[in-house]
């Protein structure tokens, strides 16, 4: 099968990829001023402390060997002990990464949900009053800032209406689900505990709301052109020349080639999402990577901070790949390049 | 209606709105297609030609297009009062259309059988076995070789001549009344060409099938219609038998893009051009809309549009000077610009 030779070609374009990104991260390091050993020790240290510290970490050796030294540890999953909280930071974001990764698969769900039937709708309904009030909506999206978003949100259904819980991922009386993912809905669902399932739901529709609707928003729009565009085609002129029904050519013919500019989109908005979370998981209390990263920063804690990169720069080559195998099963003119 | 006609367009109008003003693509066509027939439609890029053709399948998108009048009667019903299911009932199956671009008209992602399938199967209602079947045999009777494996390919790795062997299979396999082809060979090889006029006129004769084929090129009508309608501007000024067209042209359009022809017998002629270009379809001339251009046109011209005039029971002009006509191209042509210039 083409298939799988497609994907193993993209797989291997990953090595030199994730080897740049090291060295990126690797040099920033070395880039930012101040010494990371005196930041450990502290202002009032001797300089004996000082010299031991920058032993410890192998400040002393020369750059390039720092280098080989800090692929191995990576190579061995080991980046580095957090300065605030003094674990491993692997195990420090292992932690926080199933929180953002279910908050952001969710927004990213109700985004694809929401935002391809729209652009769909959009795009058949060209210029007609439902076309214009989805774009609206859509241009509110793009326009509106998350974090005001985030706080009318909470205003809205949180103080005012009650309808929903305020932040934190589930209700503080109720015991978080323990599972093998770390994603409170998946963890509570295999558990069977409703109670627990319906309390970290009710939490996150919010936050997940917030994070979604600038990118509901980009794609929505994303999906309108492109669909227009595909429905210009002399092939959607031949299925109507053959009398199919319009469902038909809008659905089977017009979206499959539409949803190509789509998918990077989405997967785009992924790589973004899971680590630019920032403003909503600060507001919403979310203890995810976003808000991880913004403690780190406030501790000038470096071994985090370049943990997080690497981290958010693995997940996004690895959903680049993704796009790219779905590049391949949707159009299969890309298989065959 | 005349029972033997398969389709009859009267006084057919079509406009497009556009900012500039309204477009009069289509104004007063008058066309018959019957049983079995194959029909010409000739005329330069932006006659109206092609509009003409979607309007009959009702795939003109109003807007911006607007049918403001006439009627297209098929098996003596009017088209355009069907509604848009009753025409996608229609479509494909009953009336079906080749396009110009092979490359462009099948969807890119997905196989060529699989898209044959979903037509044959949406317009015979046979299982999905029966209409890989029923695809299989078309692609035979079209001369595809090997058609198990063409089943499998998709569009992109196919040549502009198969792809259009593929569309001929695609569109007869609903055993259409009339077939409506559109510069169906334009796109391809002079050589691949005379082919699929070939097969599309072998085909179409086994399957008793009429068509109107849309064509800039009078050597494609030459070789495949059996009566020929000269458009011009937006109408229609010229219909005769193929054969008559070509021995006694008698409107000066016609007569102009017979120059335009490179002539085997007289190889020192240089070839001809109609002076002046196609005219503003915001603001066509009045009278006969071809005046402007036409090297014969007198006073009269300008003013009214010619009637049909009747040269035999099926040599229809639409000319002032049409009976006198024949007589100027006896004697090789003269006027400005319009004639061989020997």
């Amino acid at each position: 099968m083409q298939i799988w030779g497609f994907i193993v070609r993209r797989i291997l374009y990953l090595i030199p990829v994730l080897i740049g990104v090291t060295l990126i991260t690797f040099a920033l390091s070395h880039l930012v001023p101040g010494d990371p050993a005196r930041l450990i020790v502290g202002q009032r240290a001797s300089e004996e402390t000082l010299e031991r510290v920058r032993e410890e970490l192998g400040l002393n050796k020369p750059v390039p060997v720092q280098y080989i030294s800090y692929m191995k540890d990576l190579a061995r999953g080991n980046l580095g002990t957090s300065i605030r909280s003094q674990r491993p930071v692997i195990q420090d974001l292992r932690e926080r990464f199933p929180a953002s990764f279910e908050l952001t698969s969710l927004a990213l769900l109700f985004c694809v949900i929401v935002a391809v039937p729209l652009g769909v709708v959009c795009a058949v309904k060209r210029n007609k009053l439902v076309d214009h009030l989805i774009r609206v909506f859509a241009l509110f999206g793009v326009s509106m800032p998350v974090f005001w978003w985030g706080l009318i949100l909470l205003l809205i259904f949180y103080v005012i209406l009650g309808w929903l819980p305020g932040p934190g991922r589930i209700a503080m009386d109720i015991a978080a689900p323990a599972g093998p993912t770390g994603m409170y809905l998946l963890d509570s669902l295999i558990a069977g505990d409703w109670q627990a399932f319906g309390s970290a739901l009710s939490h996150i529709i919010l936050p997940a709301f917030c994070l979604s609707y600038v990118y509901l928003a980009i794609m929505t729009r994303m999906v309108r052109s492109s669909m227009l565009e595909v429905l210009n085609q002399e092939y959607i002129r031949t299925a109507r020349a053959n009398g199919l029904s319009e469902w038909t050519i809008v659905v089977r013919h017009g979206l499959r080639n539409a949803l190509v500019p789509t998918v990077t989109i989405l997967g785009l908005s992924f790589g973004e999402l899971i680590g630019g979370a920032i403003l909503t998981e600060a507001i919403f209390a979310w203890p995810g990577l976003g808000s991880y990263l913004v403690e780190s920063i406030g501790f000038l804690d470096f071994p985090s901070i370049m943990g997080f990169t690497i981290l958010i720069c693995v997940i996004y080559v690895m959903v680049n790949l993704l796009v790219d195998i779905a590049y391949g099963l949707l159009d299969p003119q890309i298989r065959w390049n | 209606m005349n029972a033997a006609n398969l389709l009859e367009i009267h006084g057919l109008h079509l406009y497009f709105d556009t900012y500039l003003g309204t477009v009069r693509a289509v104004e007063g066509l008058d066309l018959t297609v019957s049983r079995g027939e194959t029909v010409g439609l000739v005329g330069e890029s932006g006659c109206g030609k092609s509009v003409s053709a979607l309007a009959i399948l009702g795939l003109i998108s109003q807007p911006p297009g607007r049918i403001a009048g006439g009627k297209i009667l098929f098996k003596g019903e009017d088209l355009l009062k069907k509604s848009p299911a009753e025409l996608r009932n229609i479509r494909g199956k009953y009336i079906s259309m080749i396009f110009q671009e092979p490359m462009s008209s099948l969807n890119p992602v997905y196989r060529v059988g699989d898209q044959m399938v979903e037509v044959i199967m949406l317009h015979r209602r046979v299982s999905r076995g029966e209409a890989r079947k029923i695809a299989l045999e078309m692609l035979h009777e079209v001369q595809m070789p090997d058609p198990e494996a063409v089943m499998q390919k998709y569009p992109f790795e196919m040549s502009g001549g198969m792809l259009q062997r593929v569309m001929i299979a695609m569109e007869l396999s609903g055993k259409p009344d009339l077939l409506l082809a559109d510069e169906p060979t334009t796109a391809l090889d002079v050589t691949v060409q005379a082919q699929i006029l070939r097969l599309m006129k072998n085909l179409v004769k086994k399957m008793n099938a009429s068509v109107l084929l849309i064509t800039h090129d009078l050597g494609v009508v030459a070789q495949t219609c059996d009566r020929v309608a000269v458009m011009y501007a937006g109408q229609v000024v010229e219909v005769a038998p193929t054969e008559e067209l070509f021995t006694d042209p008698r409107h000066p359009y016609t007569r102009g893009l017979m120059g335009c022809f490179p002539d085997p017998n007289r190889q020192d002629a240089e070839l001809a051009a109609i002076e002046g270009t196609v005219p503003d379809l915001i603001n066509p001339p009045g009278g006969c809309r071809f005046h402007p251009r036409c090297p014969r046109a007198g006073d009269i011209c300008g003013k009214e549009g010619p009637g049909p005039v009747a040269i035999s029971d099926d040599h229809v002009v639409h000319c002032f000077f049409a009976r006198q006509a024949s007589d100027d191209h006896s004697e090789g042509g003269t006027g400005k610009g319009v004639a061989v210039l020997g």
